[in-house]
C-alpha cells in the first residue's frame, strides 16, 4: 500500500505546485467557487420560507429522472466498455508491479470518489431553479451533490462488476442489457398506461403517477433520488430506508467484485484504453468525442458525390452524420432539447411566456457550441492546407452547426408550442433569435481560436469564451429593451428582433475580422 | 523549389526555431534530424502553414499560406490525420474535390493504394484502420493531388517493411520527378541512400549541414556526424 500512498500523496502535491506553475488553473477554481456563491446569494441564501411555484413531488420526481438515467447510461456504457477506475499510466505501472490486485482495486475506488464528488458538484450550480421552484435549501443542496455522486460512484462499481462478469460472454451481456431495458420499459409502462387508459386527462394522469413515490422504487438511481428528495421533505425515516437500500446494495455489489476480481486487469485493460483515449480528445479540445464519433457506424451508401472546393467541407460532414445515425442532430442536441422543452413545461405557470425557455435555451447553448464537426476540423491539418479562400472555408466548415442551430431551435420551440399558449410570432422569433445566438457563439469561439490559438491552457480558454459569450449578447438585449421601451412595442418581440439584428452583425464582424483564421491559425497537436 | 529565411517560432519562452535559413531545390531530397524537441516538427508545421511564425517562406516563390502555395505542398503529419467516419476511398474523393482536381485522378488514386497495399480496403472506415494502416492513408491522400513540395514528418513510423520499401521507392521517384522533398526522421538508416543534404537540428538551430558526396570517403558518415554533434551537445550541457 505504501507505493499507491506514494502515488496519491505525489499526484496531489503535484498538483498543488502545477496550480503555482499555472495560475490559469487555481484562477478557474477561485472563479468556479465564486460562480457558485453568487448562485447561492442571488437565489436567497437566507433559506427563508417563501412562496414556491411547483409542488415538491415534482422536484422528486425530477431527482429521481436524473439519477436513474445517469446511472442507467453509466452502466449500459460500462456494458460494452467496463466502467474504469484506472487510466492508462494506472494499467501500465500499478497493474505490473507486485502489488496484490484488491488493493489496487481499492486505490481504483477510493481515487474514483474523487472525480464522482467533482460531477455532483455541478449540479450546485443548478440551486438557482431549485429554489426558486421548489423551495430548496443549502442543506438540501448538499443532499444533492452528494447523493449525485454517491450515486455516480456506485454506478461505475455496478459497471465494473456487470462487465467482470459478462465479459467474454456476449449471452450475459445480452441478457444484462435486456433487464435493464426492461426496467426502463416497466418505469415508462407505470407512467404511460394509465395515461392512454384515462386519455382524455392523459396530461393530469401522468403528472399523478409521477408524483407517487412508487417511482423511487427503481433500483439505487430511483433509491438514492428518493433519499435525497425526503431529505429535503423532511422525511427522514423514508430516507434512511432508501440509504439502507443503497449501502445493502453497495456491499453485494462490492462482494461480488472481490469475488470475481482476481483477474480483472484484461476487463479494465480495454475500458482504460477508451478513456484514455476520450480524455485525450477532450484535452486536445475535441469535446463531445462520442457523440460525434459514435461507436455503432453504419456504412450504407459510399462515396461523398457532391462539393468541389471548400463546400466538399458540408457534404463530408453531413455524409459523417449519416454514417454516425445522426439526423442533422447529434445525441447530446436531443438531450439539451429534450431538457429544454422539460423546463419549459415546468415553468410553463411563470406569467413569463416563452421568456424563461428562451433563457434556458441560451444557457445550455453556451456548453455545447464546442461541440460541432467544426471544432473537430480544426484539429485536422487538411482544413489549413486545403487551396481555397480561408473565408469560404470556414462558411462551409461551419455550415452543418449553423443548420443545426436552426434544426435545434425548431425543435425545441415548436414543441414548447403545444403547452405554452404564446403567439406564433413569439415561436418564429425565438427559433431565429436562438439560431442568432448559435451563430454568434460560434463566432466568439471562432474569435477566440484566432486570438489566443490552441496555445492557451484549456480552462483559460473556456473562461474566456464564457466572458466573451457574455458580453457579446448583451448588446442584443440592450438594444431590444431601448426600442421596446423607445416605441412602447411588446417586449419580448422587440428583445428578440435586436439579438437577432445585433447578434448577426457582431458575428458578421468577427467572420470578416478572422477570414484568415485558417491561414494563421496554431495548430499544434498534429 | 521552397526556402526558409530566417524563421523563428517561439512558444512562450521556448525559442523552438532560431533564425533558420535553408532551401530545398527541385528534385531535391533534404533530410532534418536531430534528438527529441530539437524542433523538426515545428518548422515542418512553419513550412506548411500550420504555425505563425516570424520570417519567410516561399513555395515555388509563393508565400507558403498563399493559395497557390498550398496547392503545390503535401504534408504528411507525425500522427496520422484521419476522418473517423469516412472510408479510405472517400478521403481521397474528399482530397480530389477540395482540390478539384480533374476526372482521371482515380487512377493515380488506385495505383497509391495499390503500392501501399489498401485497394482491398477501399469501404474501409478510418477508425477501423489500424496506426500503421492510418499513416499508409495519411501518405496517399498528401501525394494523390500530385505536389510539387512534399513534406514528410517520421514517415516510417509505424509502417511495415513492405510500406517501408513502397515508401523509399517513391521517394526516388518523386525526386526524378523533380519534387522538393523534406524528410524529418530519426532513422539514419532509412535516409543513407538517396539524400542529397542533410540538416542536423540541435536546440532550434542547424549545428551541422552535410551535402551527400559519396565519393569522398574520407568524409564522416550522416550517422557518426549526427552521433558527433548531440552526444558532444548533451556531454558539453551536462
Amino acid at each position: 500500500m505504501k507505493a499507491m500512498k506514494y502515488l496519491v500523496l505525489t499526484r496531489f502535491k503535484n498538483s498543488i505546485i502545477e496550480m503555482k506553475n499555472h495560475p490559469s488553473k487555481l484562477i478557474a477554481y477561485v472563479f468556479f467557487i465564486a460562480l457558485l456563491v453568487f448562485v447561492l446569494f442571488t437565489s436567497n441564501l437566507d433559506g427563508a420560507v417563501m412562496e414556491t411555484t411547483r409542488p415538491i413531488e415534482e422536484f422528486r420526481a425530477i431527482m429521481v429522472a436524473i439519477y436513474f438515467m445517469t446511472f442507467l447510461l453509466t452502466v449500459l456504457n460500462g456494458l460494452s466498455s467496463g466502467g474504469t477506475f484506472f487510466t492508462m499510466p494506472d494499467v501500465n505501472l500499478l497493474f505490473l508491479s507486485p502489488i496484490e490486485p484488491k488493493k489496487i482495486l481499492s486505490y481504483g475506488i477510493l481515487k474514483n470518489i474523487g472525480t464522482s464528488a467533482m460531477v455532483g458538484f455541478m449540479l450546485a450550480f443548478q440551486y438557482g431553479w431549485m429554489h426558486n421552484l421548489y423551495g430548496i435549501r443549502p442543506l438540501d443542496l448538499v443532499f444533492v451533490v452528494l447523493g449525485f455522486a454517491f450515486m455516480m460512484f456506485i454506478a461505475n462499481l455496478t459497471a465494473i462488476v456487470v462487465y467482470s462478469f459478462s465479459s467474454g460472454n456476449e449471452r450475459v451481456k445480452t441478457a444484462v442489457r435486456w433487464f435493464l431495458y426492461a426496467v426502463c420499459a416497466a418505469a415508462a409502462a407505470y407512467i404511460l398506461i394509465p395515461m392512454f387508459m384515462n386519455y382524455q386527462n392523459a396530461f393530469a394522469v401522468g403528472l399523478k403517477q409521477v408524483y407517487e413515490p412508487y417511482i423511487t422504487f427503481l433500483p439505487v438511481g430511483g433509491w438514492l433520488g428518493g433519499a435525497v428528495a425526503a431529505l429535503c421533505m423532511g422525511k427522514v425515516s423514508s430516507a434512511f430506508i432508501y440509504i439502507a437500500l443503497t449501502f445493502l446494495y453497495t456491499a453485494v455489489m462490492s462482494f461480488l467484485l472481490s469475488k470475481s476480481s482476481s483477474d480483472y486487469y484484461e476487463d479494465v485493460l480495454q475500458a482504460s484504453e477508451k478513456m484514455t483515449a476520450a480524455i485525450t480528445a477532450k484535452k486536445e479540445g475535441k469535446v463531445n468525442y462520442d457523440s460525434i464519433n459514435p461507436k455503432n457506424v453504419k456504412l450504407g451508401k459510399t462515396g461523398i458525390n457532391r462539393g468541389k472546393g471548400a463546400s466538399v467541407f458540408l457534404y463530408k460532414h453531413l455524409l459523417e452524420n449519416r454514417r454516425g445515425q445522426i439526423f442533422i442532430l447529434d445525441k447530446m442536441s436531443l438531450i439539451f432539447a429534450a431538457i429544454t422543452v422539460g423546463f419549459a413545461y415546468f415553468t410553463k405557470d411563470s406569467q413569463s411566456g416563452v421568456v424563461p425557455a428562451f433563457a434556458f435555451s441560451v444557457y445550455l447553448m453556451i456548453f455545447s457550441i464546442g461541440f460541432g464537426r467544426w471544432a473537430k476540423e480544426l484539429m485536422l491539418p487538411y482544413v489549413y492546407m486545403i487551396p481555397q479562400s480561408a473565408f469560404k472555408k470556414l462558411i462551409m466548415v461551419t455550415s452543418q452547426s449553423i443548420l443545426q442551430f436552426f434544426v435545434e431551435s425548431a425543435l425545441i420551440f415548436v414543441a414548447c408550442s403545444f403547452f405554452l399558449e404564446v403567439p406564433v410570432i413569439d415561436i418564429v422569433l425565438c427559433i431565429l433569435a436562438r439560431t442568432s445566438v448559435g451563430i454568434l457563439f460560434l463566432a466568439v469561439n471562432i474569435l477566440i481560436e484566432r486570438i489566443v490559438g490552441s496555445q492557451m491552457n484549456k480552462t483559460m480558454l473556456v473562461l474566456i469564451y464564457f466572458l466573451f459569450a457574455v458580453i457579446f449578447i448583451i448588446p442584443g438585449v440592450v438594444l431590444g429593451v431601448m426600442v421596446g421601451a423607445l416605441l412602447n412595442v411588446n417586449m419580448v418581440i422587440s428583445v428578440m428582433l435586436g439579438m437577432i439584428f445585433s447578434n448577426i452583425l457582431i458575428s458578421l464582424i468577427i467572420g470578416f475580422a478572422c477570414k484568415n483564421i485558417l491561414n494563421y491559425a496554431e495548430l499544434n497537436n498534429v | 523549389m521552397f526556402s526558409v529565411k530566417n524563421v523563428s517560432k517561439r512558444y512562450n519562452k521556448v525559442l523552438a526555431s532560431d533564425n533558420l535559413n535553408f532551401f530545398v531545390n527541385d528534385g531535391e531530397i533534404a533530410v532534418l534530424m536531430g534528438p527529441n524537441g530539437a524542433g523538426k516538427s515545428t518548422i515542418i508545421k512553419c513550412i506548411t502553414g500550420l504555425l505563425r511564425f516570424d520570417g519567410e517562406i516561399t513555395v515555388n516563390g509563393y508565400e507558403n499560406k498563399s493559395i497557390e502555395a498550398k496547392r503545390l505542398l503535401g504534408y504528411i503529419p507525425e500522427m496520422p490525420a484521419v476522418y473517423d467516419l469516412l472510408t479510405i476511398w472517400e478521403h481521397l474523393e474528399f482530397i480530389a474535390r477540395a482540390y478539384e482536381m480533374e476526372d482521371g485522378w482515380q487512377n493515380y488514386a488506385e495505383e497509391l493504394l495499390k503500392r501501399f497495399e489498401l485497394d482491398d480496403k477501399k469501404n474501409k472506415l478510418g477508425k477501423e484502420l489500424s496506426k500503421g494502416m492510418q499513416q499508409k492513408l495519411s501518405i496517399c491522400c498528401a501525394l494523390v493531388h500530385r505536389p510539387k513540395v512534399i513534406i514528410f514528418d517520421e514517415p516510417m513510423v509505424g509502417l511495415d517493411p513492405h510500406a517501408i520499401k513502397e515508401l523509399k521507392l517513391i521517394f526516388k521517384e518523386l525526386k526524378a520527378e523533380g519534387a522538393s522533398i523534406l524528410i524529418s526522421t530519426h532513422m539514419l538508416d532509412s535516409v543513407e541512400d538517396y539524400w542529397d543534404v542533410a540538416h542536423i537540428m540541435v536546440s532550434g538551430k542547424f549545428a551541422a549541414t552535410k551535402y551527400n558526396n559519396p565519393d569522398n570517403e574520407d568524409e564522416k558518415t550522416l550517422e557518426e556526424m549526427f552521433f558527433e554533434i548531440t552526444e558532444n551537445k548533451s556531454s558539453s550541457d551536462e
